[in-house]
């Protein structure tokens, strides 16, 4: 083991008196103790690969280990599936080609064709996307960079969009006897009559769905919505920004989601606001931030992010410091945070305001205690670095209206309002509100509503008090479902309208003001299904009401949607935008572009309406100090009991990607748990309440008590638990239903706060039972050998190249080689190679989806990954440092290195890897016979080994999610990161045509590609002018574990953290409140 | 060395001949240099390449754009057959399909496993004529493989082996008789 550094003292003195040494940066909570160190099975687990044996199947595996499996019955088992496997292809097959009977026009079979659209089912604000199809089908989506929201990148879960297209279990066609209890597929023609009836005879109807911004469908809502003597559109998304909306209309008189400017903001500052990974347009947020985080040199700023939280979240992880604080408490912290600029300090327009200082006036100790024991030393300092920046900083908040109050309080006070938040122009009224739903199910209960219409939203599930709400739903004359699948929800219904994924739909969007974005299908319809609005037409033809334009384009025989959008963007959007232009040219260059981008001007300051203070004086008054009941078992009682945030995981949202397996086995970036919802536990409080990792325990709210499995999460501040909402699905398909528990049984709902996620009492109590979570960080880690450092803003300006006099980073200066090397790689026209800024990195885990995407990485099951077989190519390692009660986070995103010197070639039987002159570490499949030398050999643990057919599982219509350009692995092969380097041969070739090198624009890699922070640059070494012939020097530069002489291809920029002089590092244990 | 092992050696021997009789037999053939499955339509490339000097890529669109050379839709060969020999019982087969608007099924031919990636266009990009590959298909009334199209093959010619002259000339027009390679032979430029 290496010893720690001595220009880092990341051990408090308690620590160091323990006789050994704790490593710099752990990965796990075990490797503090000395136990874990000496237990040498623990340091053979480490490199996992052998562990097991590989045989025909887990079911077998689980019987022969009941058994006692022999070696002699292994080989029998060996030798049967070989016998069987030679048979099965002992003749070629007959493969046939099927030609187009009318070829059309701008398809040639194995040219890609790429198309702009919106991605939509992620809320109101869709991002731009480009969707590559091949031979007519969807196979990869990037992000538009044409699109504001997007630039280019897309998150995880819109990464993962294209596998939800291909899911099999999507309605094919509409059913009714849903309620009935005798579903049965029906036929478009029925369900219409069934449909239309209902329709006419209904006077009073509601719409629910998620919130919708495209102009059209908006328009198209409408103009239905007209047929009906009282109709109403209820927008409704557990995950939307509701408070922020809500907070906005209590201070500035508007409800709508601001836009924020991080990417010039000098200071931001997070009241549990996860902006990073979930919280409004990640995707965007995290863009923008990164503008400001990037260091090239010591004269170079970095902008500061502070982050008061419950959960450990990306955006906590990603911050210079993180403050733990009690779930609920964002408010007092935010308080504290207003009374020590405002009152303490005398900073800001607000200082000599007698309102102002009133409501601060309160007692501030009492407050930084109900906020979870903040130190006042630590508010200052933060106060101080907003001052400093003000009219260039941002404070965000999630959570409670009145937390929201006080966040403007603290906008306005700084003059960010108006200079850094727009809350004037570029925005468009914020139309949901999950409080609708209590009137909703105060009218369906009392038998007013006759026909409700649910769009794709499932209420049934995200309500904590579910049952009450049905049995309201079943005093509905009619229900009509639209959907994907039947889902909670729909089971409630009497007909399940089937509808289309949205890569088959027609749409748009306006998410801003200035943006109106347009979506097209990239795949027609595959199955007997239509999309909402072309529902609408049908049900309009068919003799319901409707005005304006839906009359107009219903009456038309042939038309659809499709024709309706055209219209009306020519009637309101081409009328604005299209000056000196044919409808036919703006249309068509608006739908290649996919989005018109109008100019926006400025946003304006608003003046603060001070009287909404009071709804912050209210929430702190009401917040209680807890006082944790330990062996507490019934549930929580008033200001007694376990605070609990329930918060949105960066896979599974709400519960709408459930049934998506790429996101279920994307490891959560904080606890790299993939497949289960899990309590985090902060160590100390688990400590007290004699909790270990995988105990299960009972978790008991007001309206019932949920059974889950515990993870003990560095991070986390006594007294909280915290918990990932989205999992526990009942009837979301053959992957995502019974995964974990239903976290939103323990929310609490009401009509005057709507669905509240944070600070709720509950009591935790274990219950005996034991239960492995399928945790990744344990595997393939680098043999104990410390593989990163991390540095201050100080020591990095005193020396830029500071990382490079630390310990793991240490080069020799020269190195005796044995190797000769089978090419010139320095004269070769290219030399590809690859830099990862870890100070960019926020761990959002889209590389990690779009390669599983790109490079037909298969999924393998949660017992699976559990033996530490889990397939991705990339996987973003993330190292805890310092205190274990408040550690400091580093993400290293790990891939194939694509060594010069790779120990993995030499030890190779067959030649199956190899190197290959521009510097690429080939793997033959072809070639491997599976000996996974190489995989043992690999410093990195970047190999990964089929031990199944898996592409055996990807059934029906998910085969055709396949990227044709990329070999599908068979079993018994190994395979890793390639580089993409069926992009590189693509981009060879067109180089090739045009008779040029391939330049930095050329080529992107996948990961590269979808990276919304632009942490990944990829290109020729070899070409000086390359960005990543630039990185390769870069003062912030290292390679993972150069000191093996493995001369790897990916260099990586060290983090640096805008932290006073290190100070943080020896901080005593903070996070605790009494 | 006593009888047993002797008596155990040559049952080695004979256990060893039997499975290698049976490995051939049974296992996959790596080429099927020589296949010429009969077509659902007797298509002769004979007669319109041969006879009547269609150029291949009048139907193959793709081979000098994309990685697959394509097999024309029937819409191409309605182009000719809407009024050409409309009388034959294969072209109104033809005929028939394209108004029901279902393709033709063809057996495929030349194919190469799927963890070799071929590209068309470059080697048309390089001047290779389709002949190379695919044999004299201006004489074959029906189509067949006539190179083993083995990764040795394919190699041969990279690697300059037995890199036909025409093809040298294309890459080294000033050294025809250069023995270097003609084109990568790194593992990943097919296999990836």
């Amino acid at each position: 083991m290496e010893k720690t550094t001595t220009m880092d003292k990341p051990n408090s003195g308690k620590q160091d008196q323990r006789d050994f040494e704790k490593p710099r940066h752990w990965v796990s909570l075990d490797e503090l103790t000395p136990e874990y160190w000496e237990n040498e099975s623990n340091q053979v687990a480490r490199g996992q690969e052998f562990l097991h044996k590989p045989i025909e199947t887990l079911e077998k595996i689980e019987q022969l280990d009941k058994e006692g499996v022999t070696r002699r019955d292994f080989l029998t088992v060996m030798g049967a599936s070989m016998a069987m496997a030679s048979f099965a292809c002992a003749r070629r097959p007959v493969n046939k080609i099927i030609p187009y009977v009318v070829q059309p026009q701008e398809l040639t079979p194995g040219v890609a064709l790429h198309y702009a659209s919106t991605m939509k089912g992620q809320g109101a604000d869709a991002y731009g996307i480009l969707v590559k199809t091949r031979e007519g089908r969807p196979v990869k989506i990037e992000g538009n960079e044409f699109h504001p929201l997007s630039l280019g990148a897309t998150c995880a879960r819109g990464q993962a969009t294209l596998l939800a297209l291909y899911d099999p279990e999507r309605l094919k066609a509409p059913m009714k006897g849903t309620k009935a209890g005798s579903k049965s597929q029906t036929s478009w023609s029925d369900a219409d009559a069934f449909v239309i009836q209902a329709l006419k005879d209904s006077k009073k109807v509601r719409i629910l769905s998620y919130p919708e911004s495209g102009e059209s469908h908006r328009r198209i809502i409408r103009e239905f919505m007209s047929a009906f003597a009282e109709a109403k559109w209820l927008e409704v998304d557990p995950l939307g920004m509701d408070e922020v909306a809500d907070g906005q209309t209590e201070s500035y008189g508007t409800r709508v989601a601001p836009v924020y400017a991080f990417d010039e903001a000098d200071a931001v500052v997070s009241f549990g606001a996860d902006f990073l990974g979930t919280w409004g347009n990640p995707v965007e947020n995290a863009s923008k931030w990164s503008k400001k985080r990037k260091l090239d040199k010591a004269s170079d700023t970095l902008s500061k992010l502070y982050v008061f939280e419950a959960n450990m979240s990306i955006t906590g992880a990603g911050s210079d410091e993180r403050f733990p604080i009690v779930a609920g408490g964002e408010v007092a912290a935010a308080l504290a945070l207003a009374h020590e600029l405002i009152v303490v300090q005398k900073k800001g327009k607000f200082a000599n305001t007698a309102e102002v200082t009133a409501l601060l006036g309160g007692n501030v100790e009492e407050w930084l205690v109900k906020a979870g024991g903040l130190s006042s030393e630590k508010i200052k300092l933060v106060a101080e670095t907003l001052w400093n920046a003000r009219g260039k900083s941002v404070v965000v908040g999630n959570g409670s209206a009145a937390l929201q109050v006080v966040v403007n309080l603290l906008n306005s006070n700084l003059d960010n309002d108006g200079q850094m938040i727009d809350g004037t122009s570029d925005v468009v009224p914020f139309t949901s509100s999950t409080k609708q739903l209590a009137t909703l199910q105060a009218e369906m209960a009392a038998g007013q509503i006759d026909l409700l219409i649910i769009h794709n939203i499932n209420p049934l599930y995200f309500l904590p008090n579910s049952d009450a709400f049905a049995s309201a739903m079943k005093n509905v004359k009619t229900v009509i479902a639209i959907g994907n699948r039947i889902d909670e929800t729909a089971n409630y219904s009497d007909v399940v309208l089937a509808e289309n994924h949205a890569l088959e739909n027609w749409g748009d969007s306006h998410p801003r003001a200035s943006i109106h974005s347009l979506q097209q299908p990239t795949i027609s319809p595959m199955h007997d299904t239509r999309s909402f609005e072309d529902m609408i037409l049908a049900w309009t033809r068919g003799g319901v009401k409707g005005t304006g334009l839906l009359a107009q384009i219903a009456a038309q025989p042939k038309a659809s949607f499709y024709d309706y959008l055209k219209e009306s963007w020519k009637q309101t959007i081409f009328t604005a935008y299209g000056k000196g232009q044919t409808f036919i040219d703006f249309w068509e260059l608006t739908l290649q572009k996919g989005v018109l981008v109008a100019k926006s001007a400025k946003g304006k300051e608003r003046a603060f309406k001070l009287a909404s203070l009071s709804l912050a004086k209210n929430a702190v008054a009401k917040l209680k100090t807890l006082s944790i009941s330990k062996t507490q078992k019934g549930p929580a009682t008033e200001g007694s009991g376990i605070s609990l945030a329930i918060y949105e995981s960066i896979a599974m949202g709400d519960g709408r990607y459930s049934n998506n397996a790429w996101l279920q086995e994307m490891p959560d970036p904080i606890s790299r748990i993939t497949w289960d919802n899990y309590l985090n536990i902060g160590p100390a409080f688990a400590a007290e309440l004699g909790i270990k990792r995988d105990d299960v325990v009972m978790v008991t709210g007001e309206n019932g008590s949920i059974e889950i499995p515990v993870n003990v999460q560095p991070g986390i501040a006594k007294g909280v638990v915290t918990l990932a909402m989205g999992y526990g699905r009942t009837a979301a398909g053959k992957v995502g239903s019974n995964v974990g528990a239903n976290a939103f049984k323990l929310a609490k709902f009401s009509g005057e706060f709507g669905l509240e996620l944070s600070g709720i009492l509950v009591s935790v109590a274990k219950n005996g039972k034991r239960y492995e979570l399928a945790a990744t960080q344990e595997h393939n880690v680098t043999e104990s050998r410390p593989i990163l450092n991390d540095i201050t803003l100080e020591e990095f300006k005193k020396n830029p190249e500071a990382v490079m006099e630390t310990e793991p980073h240490l080069r020799l200066k020269t190195v005796p080689s044995m190797w000769t090397p089978p090419f010139d790689y320095d004269k070769q026209p290219y030399r590809w190679m690859m830099a990862v800024d870890m100070n960019t990195c926020t761990s959002c885990a889209a590389c990690v989806i779009a390669c599983q995407a790109e490079n037909n990485t298969p999924v393998v099951g949660r017992d699976r990954v559990r033996m530490g077989r889990e397939m991705h190519w990339i996987r973003i390692d993330r190292y805890y440092s310092g205190n274990e009660n408040d550690p400091q986070v580093v993400f290293q995103p790990m891939m194939c290195q694509h060594c010069e010197n790779a120990p993995c070639e030499t030890v190779c039987p067959v030649l199956a890897t190899t190197h290959s002159d521009d510097g690429l570490n080939q793997m033959t499949y072809s070639r491997c016979v599976g000996t996974r030398y190489c995989q043992n050999n690999c410093p990195y643990k970047v190999r990964r080994f089929n031990f199944f057919d898996h592409w055996k599982d990807y059934k029906d219509t998910m085969n055709m999610v396949w990227n044709p350009d990329v070999t599908v692995r068979s079993r018994g092969i190994m395979e890793k990161c390639t580089f993409c380097v069926q992009r590189i041969n693509v981009a060879k070739s067109t180089a090739k045509d045009k008779k040029t090198m391939i330049k930095d624009n050329d080529l992107r890699t996948a990961c590269q590609q979808v990276c919304p922070v632009d942490a990944i640059v990829f290109g020729n070494a070899n070409d000086p002018e390359s960005k990543i012939s630039k990185l390769r020097a870069h003062p912030r530069a290292f390679r993972a574990l150069e000191i093996l002489n493995t001369k790897p291809s990916v260099t990586y920029l060290t983090k640096v953290r805008n932290v006073e002089g290190g100070e943080h590092h020896e901080e005593a244990e903070h996070g605790h409140h009494s | 060395m006593n009888a047993g092992l002797r008596k155990f050696a040559l049952f080695g021997v004979v256990v060893v001949i039997v499975l290698m009789v049976a490995a051939w037999e049974v296992l996959p053939r790596t080429s099927n240099q020589g296949y010429a499955p009969e077509q659902p339509i007797p298509f002769s490339h004979k007669l319109h390449a041969g006879t009547f000097k269609i150029d291949c890529r009048y139907c193959h669109t793709g081979a000098y754009k994309s990685i697959n050379a394509g097999v024309p839709s029937l819409s191409t060969c309605m182009n000719c057959h809407s009024v050409v020999r409309t009388d034959s019982p294969w072209i109104q087969k033809i005929r028939t399909a394209y108004a029901e608007g279902k393709p033709i099924e063809w057996i495929r031919v030349h194919e190469l496993p799927d963890h070799a990636h071929f590209n068309h266009k470059r080697h048309l990009a390089k001047g290779v004529a389709c002949e190379t590959c695919h044999g004299n298909v201006k004489e074959m009334d029906r189509i067949y493989q006539a190179e083993p199209l083995t990764m040795g093959w394919c190699l041969n010619c990279h690697r300059g082996f037995e890199t036909p002259t025409y093809i040298r000339k294309n890459v080294y027009p000033e050294h025809p008789d250069s023995t270097d390679p003609v084109a990568p032979f790194t593992c990943n430029t097919c296999h990836y």
